[in-house]
């Protein structure tokens, strides 16, 4: 009970605050610099890949609150700037790729653009813009997890052009007029070809012709949000 | 203003510099940056031997038993009622599975022992239970276990209650965290290490991996405790007002209850920093000691669930999972150390991160996080710039949403990726102000609530090098007025206007033309058998 009691004292003066380890602080700004790729502190292990972005604007701005450090920031900058230079006239870098990430609904990794094609579909629910990996995904999706209206961007047979379907007042409804979907049952890895948008249902043979999917079939939206499940 | 020539001069000095510096750095870390080759064979034959150089302590038969560290804001937890009833419920579902576990009850673990836990988890008992009095076989048993495991959940408890006392300054709370660290180092032997581990180490021993593969369920328990255990933590670190904690806490407490605790398709458990990152690189040795001490949890769960071990063989086992976790094992090791022959030895941390050890596979620049996959804990999860998440400097964030908690460079990356997620979010922003972050919380719609009403951001999207200069949040408009001001040379900031938490919520920025996924030797280390799964 004593020592209860003592645990529900104050907090007596001066308790000690010391720093940790150096070893174990915050990276100050000098550490904010992106190594060199082929630094030892950046060397990647066998197996392990990691491309080089060019940095060539300044990493940090000073607060107002800052002036005094103003002048080490600034020879800072000119090191940050000048590393990257450095780094691009060696040729240290590659090219960055796209934004990757997992489909919400079916876990599998969203199948990226490419020159030729389309494959990222967006959901957009509010201020949320949410990438899915085939328009079937998305669908099913809308129908279990959002109740608000929404709109879905879906990848067509053509580069750049998107078919837009809306939910509105819980009424789906498509913006392009003779946009069909592709409905080709498989395995879920081909998603992205096995169910897609098309903004032209005189489409829709050559499509499915080319993937040899012999059983597709041709839905109105109508069909396409019942089945998508 | 820098000049071209200036630039270029300065090009070749670097380049120069780089290119004479690698030889002999390189020689110098050799393996530091290589993934430690973990051999991780199961069964009776990989059984390792108990050290014959086990401290006096851990034999000791007497009773021993301290208190917390005098302070006022002691049980200052209950200043958030929910999340301190969702810890005692924590301490229950503990007892009751440790408890059944060696009272032959273990066969209905997965049914009657749940369901018991569970009721108490949707029921949480409004005051915290004494363990040992819920599972008092396994406390008798287990005894020095049970003060390892005791003690170090006071530390946990501890330094709750100073986050979440109303009565100290966040200066205060800081430094009193530090001395809860070394009171709880300094009063009694049996306290867990604050190096970082090796986690894949420390789960391939003979018996990983057993619990979790009998008892999906309530391992499943066991993680989601350890993931309220760690998020909390950020949750808390960042609230200057108790309305903060509780806002937040309405979130992360739903995601617990309904999420959390009933995953059993984790790859591995929750570890510290990747809940609360910003707290455990201010406090890493704390952060590693609850990542070992969690650990320890597993190690003991499995030793327990494995029946091929006989009595004797788990009472061994048992201690020797307690060594490899405790200081004794690792006096005059600092963090950073390697040994690439000795796994037990490997003190290396991530990159920007010291409050983390080495996970499957991983090597220092390079982890694989279950739901993110492959990643630098020292780059920002949106446009991969390094970070430099000092709150002094006014910029940086992190996004809390699907249960993981991720590092970013500047409000627009913290908006953009909170975007790209389902469901509801919490942004943790840096401000002008150290003392006043930003906390947005979202709806499922990506609407903002905020703790700031005055709120102001900058944001002229520009390359993503310089992100956490053109993308910002600010307290109030004067403070967005003094910052064009410092910045007045800035040619790309000029004209910018202040938005509003409505108009820069409604914002969407381009995809990051700095932002790179990374790849790993695998797909997913944990799916490949052994250690893990």
């Amino acid at each position: 009970m004593r020592e209860i009691a003592a645990a529900l004292l104050p907090l007596p003066k001066g308790s000690d605050g010391a720093h940790l380890p150096a070893a174990c602080l915050n990276a100050r700004p000098t550490a904010c610099v992106r190594p060199p790729v082929s630094g030892p502190a950046y060397t990647m292990a066998p197996g392990f890949t990691k491309t080089l972005v060019p940095s060539h604007r300044d990493q940090v701005a000073p607060l107002a609150h800052e002036a005094d450090q103003d002048k080490t920031m600034n020879a800072f900058k000119t090191l940050i700037s000048t590393l990257a230079a450095a780094l691009l006239l060696f040729g240290f870098t590659t090219p960055a790729q796209a934004h990757e990430t997992d489909c919400p609904y079916c876990q599998l990794s969203v199948v990226q653009d490419t020159k030729e094609k389309d494959n990222e579909v967006v959901l957009r629910y509010g201020n949320k813009r949410i990438e899915y990996r085939c328009v079937m995904c998305a669908i099913a999706q809308a129908k279990t997890k959002f109740k608000n209206d929404l709109t879905i961007l879906a990848p067509s047979n053509i580069k750049g052009k998107h078919v837009t379907i809306t939910r509105t007042a819980g009424v789906w409804a498509v913006k392009e007029e003779k946009a069909v979907f592709v409905f080709a049952k498989g395995s879920h890895t081909e998603c992205q070809d096995r169910y897609r948008a098309l903004t032209d249902g005189a489409d829709f043979d050559a499509y499915v012709a080319n993937r040899k999917y012999t059983e597709a079939k041709k839905l109105t939206l109508k069909e396409m949000v019942e089945l998508s499940k | 203003m820098r000049t071209a020539t200036h630039k270029v001069m300065a090009a070749i000095w670097a380049g120069l510099a780089i290119g004479l510096a690698l030889p002999a750095a390189a020689q110098q870390h050799e393996g530091h940056n290589q993934p430690l080759k973990i051999n991780a064979p199961k069964g009776p034959q990989a059984l390792q031997p108990l050290p014959t150089n086990l401290p006096g302590w851990m034999n000791s038969r007497g009773y021993n038993e301290y208190f917390y560290k005098r302070g006022a804001y002691n049980f200052d937890i209950y200043n958030v009622d929910e999340m301190a009833r969702d810890f005692n419920a924590i301490a229950v579902g503990h007892s009751f599975a440790y408890e059944d576990l060696v009272t032959g009850k273990a066969a209905k673990l997965e049914t009657d022992t749940f369901n018991r836990i569970d009721w108490v988890l949707k029921h949480p008992p409004k005051n915290m239970p004494g363990e040992k009095f819920l599972s008092p076989t396994f406390a008798r048993k287990y005894g020095i276990l049970e003060h390892v495991f005791d003690w170090t959940h006071v530390l946990h408890a501890q330094t709750i209650d100073v986050l979440a006392s109303t009565d100290l300054t966040h200066e205060q709370k800081d430094k009193e965290i530090d001395a809860l660290w070394k009171f709880y180092k300094g009063t009694v032997p049996y306290t867990i290490s604050g190096l970082p581990l090796n986690m894949e180490m420390l789960d391939g021993q003979a018996y990983s991996g057993a619990f979790r593969e009998k008892y999906p369920k309530v391992n499943g328990l066991f993680w989601g405790y350890h993931w309220l255990q760690g998020a909390v933590y950020d949750m808390l670190w960042t609230s200057r007002s108790l309305s903060d904690a509780k806002s937040q806490y309405e979130l992360v407490g739903e995601r617990y209850r309904e999420v959390e605790l009933y995953k059993t398709n984790r790859d591995f458990m929750p570890m510290f920093a990747e809940t609360s990152p910003i707290f455990s690189r201010r406090f890493p040795e704390i952060a590693n000691a609850f990542d070992n001490l969690h650990m320890l949890h597993d190690m003991v769960n499995d030793i327990l669930a494995s029946d091929w071990l006989s009595d004797k063989q788990k009472d061994e086992q048992i201690k020797r999972a307690i060594y490899m976790v405790v200081d004794a094992p690792h006096v005059g090791e600092k963090a950073g150390d390697f040994n690439p022959n000795d796994p037990l030895h490997d003190h290396r941390f991530m990159d920007g991160q010291p409050g983390m050890g080495m996970m499957k596979m991983s090597t220092p620049q390079l982890m694989y996080m279950p739901e993110m996959g492959w990643m630098s804990m020292s780059e920002c999860h949106h446009c991969s710039m390094p970070m430099n998440n000092d709150p002094k400097r006014g910029s940086g964030a992190t996004i809390s949403a699907q249960g993981w908690t991720m590092e970013v460079r500047c409000a627009l990356c913290a908006r953009d990726m909170a975007a790209q997620t389902e469901g509801r979010a919490i942004i943790r922003a840096n401000t002008e102000d150290p003392n006043r972050p930003l906390i947005l919380i979202s709806d499922e719609e990506g609407n903002y609530t905020t703790n700031i009403k005055e709120v102001v951001f900058i944001e002229v999207e520009g390359p993503h090098p310089s992100c956490s200069s053109w993308s910002r949040a600010f307290t109030n408009r004067a403070a967005f007025d003094a910052y064009l001001q410092a910045n007045e040379d800035d040619e790309e900031l000029k004209g910018a206007k202040p938005l509003t938490l409505a108009e820069w919520s409604a914002k969407s920025g381009k995809e990051p033309e700095t932002y790179e996924k990374k790849q790993g030797p695998v797909p997913n280390p944990y799916k490949l058998g052994g250690g893990g799964k």
